[in-house]
Formats: structure tokens, C-alpha cells, sequence
């Protein structure tokens, strides 16, 4: 009975270690508010829950028991599972909720004439420019474009835009996926003024962020400028 | 026994789960490990044999010097040089293991398509192109030495593709390569025993040293560079910007680049680089949303050729236009004594929503434009209409002076005409008489393509 005691422990251990992991897993990506859980929409929660008399703690923005006591009484109120945890009903129930922004933008083609264009170039290039330099301004875009078009037209790089594109271990965010994103209305205008031939940075071949670790043989290279958060080099 | 037993099944049971699932996971895994090996190994076994390919052409050249039946030989070379280029570079290697060996494999295909286009005009190879030739060849075996022996450490199994891939990233992280690619290094670094080569095509080496011609000569400081991007940029009241350095620049055309920053923070900023010598406006970009569109596209090359001879730049005509969301992007060429100028080209984006320039670009006017010695044409434009097919239907001629890959220009005869429906422009050299160039206009809505 002993040793059939301990097997009992160990695997009731193993089942909620792997349920908690699963949990908390699935927490993590559905953006769901629990006991613990901190940040600016605890923060919103909380003043909603106030401001309707279910709450009287600090508007603190931290999730604590008594968060989530107040939760549970608004969701039993409303008709939902009265669970204490905040997910996208309650959310909605509270009128907290804002659908994720899901635009995509993709040239709008021409149409006429001939299939022959330019449009399947701008997309590709404007997803790049997306995962490279989604947060940079907007002549940062245009500049990391360039390089990509600079590179087809050097001897040391493919000579295709989608050669360079795809070339192992050229780019961060083809290599993670991270160029799958949806792209913005900014990010096509970027990949068009490039193709167009605006190039901020004179032919650079090369950019990166000095911030953050990079090889250092890219130092070897000559830099000819910085916008925003990269400097561009040959 | 009983009160424990169905937790265990659950525990069991969620164990068998994940077990099978990790399986899975795991056999997916190799299964995508495999087939990103093979392609891989596509890549490098065609490597091989296209080098390969490349060293025995080079070599018949050597036999055949001088023959007109080196054309079909150089041309095989021209492909082979390419796929070689491309198999090399999807392999999984950073540009500084395989750049050396890049550049040789596209200046070889490079060389050789030149040397067809030579042949074809009945020219015949000179000696110094046999030494290039000689030294090409030399290069490419040795290259194809290097390869095959890497191709038995693959072939032993003591280097997998795998393997290349794993050294170089954690070459991307160390900074020094480690196991398979220092192979492809080691490779890499006898490519740089490899001659400067001086020819005629768009990757030689003379190229990379074109220094721009339409600058001037007087210094411009820091301050003068502020004035010259407030005065020039296109903005409805200056004094609502405020302008400032925000670095210097160091690319072909040095300076520095300039911020406009809106004083009230409603508009976005314009940014635009100012040479140093000369303080010419290189380009500027202003980023604003653009509302609804009020003007024509004639509306807005009107607006376009007005700032453009506000700015000094007189006597342009408009080639090109394409149309992108509420603004369209202008092409403009000098003109002289009835001449057009395609290396000078000017680059002007109008706002469809008050004909506002929100980018102008004119490195191309800043690299090529001098004072030219526009020869006579030695044919006539009859003789040259009578170079193009037959069937087009020819709408104009005139005189163009022509950029080449290579960064000369040419003076050729611009024949536009219509082929069933749809129109090409051919260009004829005004001197020699032969064809330069043919160009076909690809006509959208959003404007117009020449490819």
C-alpha cells in the first residue's frame, strides 16, 4: 500500500504538471486575464467592475483574489460561467472587447491588358519589408527595400528578387516565418516607391540593427548611413 | 486499489497522448530534415556539375580563340555561370563564406555574355581578353578541384549538408566558422587571389568606382545643406517646418541627410538627403496620408513639371508615369537640341489629393549629367526605320542617348511602333546602324510598364 501510495501522488503530480502546462499554454495565447495576470486591461477590468459596483478594491491594474471574486459575481450576473477568469465573452459582456485588426492589404491589380506586371513583386517585397522593418519610419521601409533590389543587381547576391528574398539565412524574419504577417497600406507603398527606384540609401547591400547582437564580421562592412534603428553598408 | 486506479488510467492515458503526439512531432521533423537535405544536396550536386561544365568551356575557348563558333560556346558558359551562381547561393551559407565565389561565377557569365555580344557584332577576341579567359579558366578549375574533393567528405558521409547548415548558424552567432562552411571559407579566400576584371558588362569591377558627373565642386556645410532641403521641398509654408541634420552620409553621393520636422506635429516629417559638394537635393520623401484624389494625371504632371523648373531643372519631358493608390510617380528626361537624355533621369511623386511633390529623386541627373559631345548621326532616321520589322507600324522617331549595362551611353535612333495592338520601342544605334536595344510597352491602368 505503500509504494501504491506514492505511484497514486506521482501520477496525480504528472497529471496536473501536464494539464497546468497545457493550461497555461492556451492561456498564453488567448490573451485570457486570470488570478495573477497584470497589465493595462486588469487595469480596465478593474474600473469597469468598480464603476458598476462589483469591485471595491485598488484599481491597481493587478489581477488578485478579490478581482477575481468580483469577476466571478459580474459573470454569474450576466449569464456567463462564472469561472473568475476574464476571456473574450466577459471581455464583450464588459464592452471591453476589440476584435483583433486583421487587414490585409495587396496591390490592387490593374486588370487589363496583359498579365505581365509588377503587382506579385510588390507583395513579395512589401511582406519583407513588413517582417524586416515593420516599426521603423516609413523612408527605413523604403531603404530596406532598396537593399533587397541592390543585392539582385550585385555579383556577390542572386540575381532574382525572389532568389535574394530566399537566400538561407539572409533574412531574420523569412527564416522565422515573421514575413507572413498581414501587411500594411505603408509597407506596399514602401515596396512600390523601391521598385519604383527610390533608394535612401545610395546601393547599400547590407543593414542591421547595431542593438542587437549580429555577426561581427557585418562590422567589417563599409557603412554608408543609419535610418531609424538600422544602419545600411556595402 | 480501486481509488486509485482510474486517476492512474487518466495520467496513463494523457502519458500515451503526449507520447504519441511527441512521435509524431519527431517523425514530421525528420521527415522535413530529409527533404530539406535533398534539397540541399540538389543544389550542391548541380554546383558541381555546372562548375564543372564551366571549366571544360573556358578550356575549349582556349582552342577555338578567334572562331565565330565561340558564340554558341560562350553563351553555354553564360548558363552554366548562372545556374552555378544560383546553386551556390541557395545553399545554406552566409554572404561573406560564398560572396568571392559568387562574384567570379557571375563576372564569368558576365565576361561571356559580352564576348557573345562581341562576336555577334564581328568583333574578334583580342589578347587581353584571351589572358582574362586563361585566367577564368585557371580559376575555374581550381574552383571545381576544391568542390569535387568537398564532394567525397559528403559522399564518405563525413560532412552532411546537415551539417553545413548547423556551423553556419552558430557562425551567425560566434562570428567564426566552424565545421562545413569552413570548407566553402576556405574556397572562398583563394577566390580572392582572382584578377580585377575590367570589361564590358554590368558586374565588372569599373563599375563599382562610377563617380557621379553632374555635381559641381563647392563644399556645402551643415547649415547651407538645412537651407537648401527647406528651399527646395515642396511644402505650402516654410515656416512651419524646422530643419535639421540628422547625419551624414557616405554612399556614392556624399552629405548629409536632412529632417523637416513639422513644428505643430500633424504632419509626418520629410527626410532627404543634400550632396555635399554642389548641395544638390538627392532625393526627399515625404510619408503623409493622402486623401481622396482630386487631380488628373495631367493635372499632376503639369504640377510636376512646374516644380521641377522652379528647381533648375528646365526642358524635361515626361516618358513614364505609373500610378500607385492617390499618387502617381513621374519619369522625366532632359532634352537636348531635340536629343532625350535617358541616363539623367528625374524622378518626381505627385499627391493625387492637393498635387503636392511628396518625392523627388534625382540621382540619376546627379550621376550622369554633364556636358555631352552629341555627334552627328552618320544614318539618316529613314535608314534607321528601315532597320525595324516590316509589320510595325511606326508612330515616332527621334534621338536618344541610351544607357548600357555597363554604364557608357549610346547614341541610337528611338523608333516607337505597333505590332498588333501593342507597341515596342526599337532602339538603333545612329552611328553603326545595328539594333541596341528593344524595349516592349506593357500599357496598365495604373500606368505604363517597359520590360
Amino acid at each position: 500500500m505503500q509504494w501504491g501510495l506514492r505511484k497514486k501522488y506521482l501520477i496525480w503530480l504528472l497529471t496536473v504538471v501536464f494539464l497546468g502546462s497545457i493550461a497555461g499554454y492556451a492561456f498564453a495565447q488567448d490573451d485570457v486575464l486570470y488570478w495573477g495576470s497584470s497589465g493595462t486591461k486588469v487595469r480596465a477590468v478593474q474600473q469597469r467592475l468598480k464603476d458598476w459596483g462589483y469591485y471595491d478594491g485598488p484599481v491597481d491594474g493587478y489581477f488578485s483574489g478579490k478581482t477575481a471574486s468580483a469577476v466571478r459575481k459580474f459573470q454569474a450576473r450576466h449569464g456567463l460561467t462564472a469561472d473568475g477568469l476574464v476571456g473574450q465573452r466577459t471581455f464583450s459582456a464588459m464592452g471591453l472587447y476589440t476584435p483583433p485588426k486583421k487587414t490585409t492589404y495587396t496591390v490592387k491589380s490593374s486588370g487589363t491588358i496583359a498579365y505581365v506586371g509588377n503587382d506579385h513583386n510588390v507583395n513579395l517585397l512589401a511582406r519583407v519589408i513588413m517582417g524586416e522593418a515593420a516599426d521603423e519610419p516609413y523612408v527605413g521601409k523604403v531603404a530596406v527595400g532598396a537593399v533587397i533590389l541592390n543585392r539582385t543587381k550585385h555579383s556577390s547576391f542572386p540575381q532574382t528578387m525572389a532568389g535574394v528574398i530566399y537566400q538561407p539565412l539572409a533574412f531574420e524574419s523569412v527564416a522565422n516565418g515573421q514575413y507572413n504577417r498581414a501587411v500594411t497600406a505603408d509597407a506596399i507603398r514602401a515596396a512600390q516607391d523601391a521598385l519604383a527606384g527610390y533608394d535612401p540609401t545610395g546601393g547599400a547591400t547590407f543593414f542591421w540593427n547595431p542593438y542587437k547582437p549580429v555577426s561581427k564580421w557585418i562590422w567589417s562592412r563599409k557603412i554608408v548611413t543609419q535610418i531609424g534603428n538600422h544602419v545600411f553598408g556595402l | 486499489m480501486k481509488r486509485w486506479g482510474l486517476p492512474a488510467l487518466v495520467g496513463l492515458l494523457i502519458l500515451a497522448v503526449a507520447g504519441f503526439w511527441g512521435y509524431r512531432e519527431y517523425q514530421n521533423k525528420v521527415v522535413l530534415e530529409n527533404y530539406l537535405n535533398s534539397r540541399y544536396q540538389m543544389s550542391f550536386y548541380n554546383l558541381i556539375n555546372r562548375v564543372q561544365n564551366m571549366e571544360v568551356l573556358l578550356g575549349k575557348t582556349l582552342a577555338t580563340a578567334g572562331d565565330t563558333d565561340n558564340t554558341l560556346i560562350f553563351s553555354e558558359i553564360w548558363l552554366q555561370a548562372e545556374g552555378a551562381r544560383e546553386n551556390l547561393t541557395q545553399l545554406p551559407l552566409t554572404s561573406d563564406i560564398v560572396g568571392r565565389t559568387a562574384k567570379f561565377l557571375a563576372q564569368s557569365g558576365d565576361f561571356a555574355r559580352v564576348e557573345v555580344k562581341k562576336i555577334t557584332s564581328g568583333q574578334s577576341l583580342a589578347d587581353e581578353e584571351f589572358n582574362i579567359l586563361n585566367s577564368l579558366y585557371r580559376q575555374a578549375s581550381q574552383l571545381n578541384r576544391d568542390l569535387q574533393s568537398m564532394e567525397r567528405q559528403v559522399a564518405d558521409g563525413r560532412l552532411t549538408v546537415a551539417e553545413i547548415t548547423q556551423s553556419a548558424r552558430q557562425e551567425l552567432d560566434k562570428g567564426a566558422p566552424t565545421g562545413g562552411s569552413s570548407n566553402f571559407q576556405s574556397i572562398d579566400q583563394q577566390m580572392q587571389g582572382f584578377p580585377t576584371l575590367i570589361y564590358d558588362g554590368p558586374f565588372s569591377d569599373h563599375l563599382d568606382r562610377a563617380a557621379p558627373v553632374g555635381l559641381g565642386n563647392e563644399p556645402t556645410s551643415a547649415d547651407e545643406a538645412r537651407n537648401i532641403a527647406r528651399k527646395f521641398v515642396d511644402i505650402p509654408d516654410d515656416e512651419s517646418y524646422r530643419a535639421q541634420v540628422a547625419g551624414r552620409t557616405k554612399e556614392k553621393i556624399p552629405g548629409y541627410t536632412i529632417e523637416l520636422i513639422p513644428r505643430n506635429g500633424q504632419a509626418g516629417r520629410i527626410v532627404g538627403n543634400v550632396s555635399d559638394k554642389g548641395g544638390k537635393i538627392v532625393w526627399y520623401m515625404d510619408s503623409r496620408t493622402i486623401g481622396a484624389p482630386k487631380l488628373s494625371i495631367d493635372q499632376a504632371r503639369d504640377k510636376a513639371l512646374n516644380f521641377l523648373e522652379s528647381r533648375g531643372y528646365q526642358n524635361t519631358v515626361n516618358v513614364y508615369h505609373q500610378t500607385q493608390d492617390n499618387r502617381v510617380i513621374f519619369n522625366f528626361i532632359p532634352q537636348e537640341r531635340g536629343v532625350v537624355l535617358y541616363p539623367d533621369q528625374l524622378k518626381v511623386s505627385v499627391a493625387l489629393d492637393d498635387g503636392q511633390i511628396i518625392g523627388f529623386d534625382a540621382r540619376g541627373y546627379l550621376m550622369a549629367h554633364k556636358e555631352r559631345d552629341i555627334p552627328a548621326p552618320k544614318i539618316s532616321d529613314s535608314e534607321a526605320r528601315g532597320k525595324v520589322n516590316k509589320r510595325m507600324a511606326i508612330t515616332r522617331t527621334r534621338l536618344a542617348i541610351i544607357p548600357t549595362d555597363d554604364g557608357k551611353e549610346r547614341f541610337s535612333y528611338e523608333i516607337t511602333g505597333d505590332i498588333n495592338g501593342e507597341t515596342y520601342l526599337v532602339y538603333v544605334n545612329a552611328i553603326t546602324g545595328k539594333t541596341d536595344n528593344v524595349l516592349k510597352l506593357i500599357e496598365q491602368k495604373n500606368g505604363i510598364l517597359t520590360m
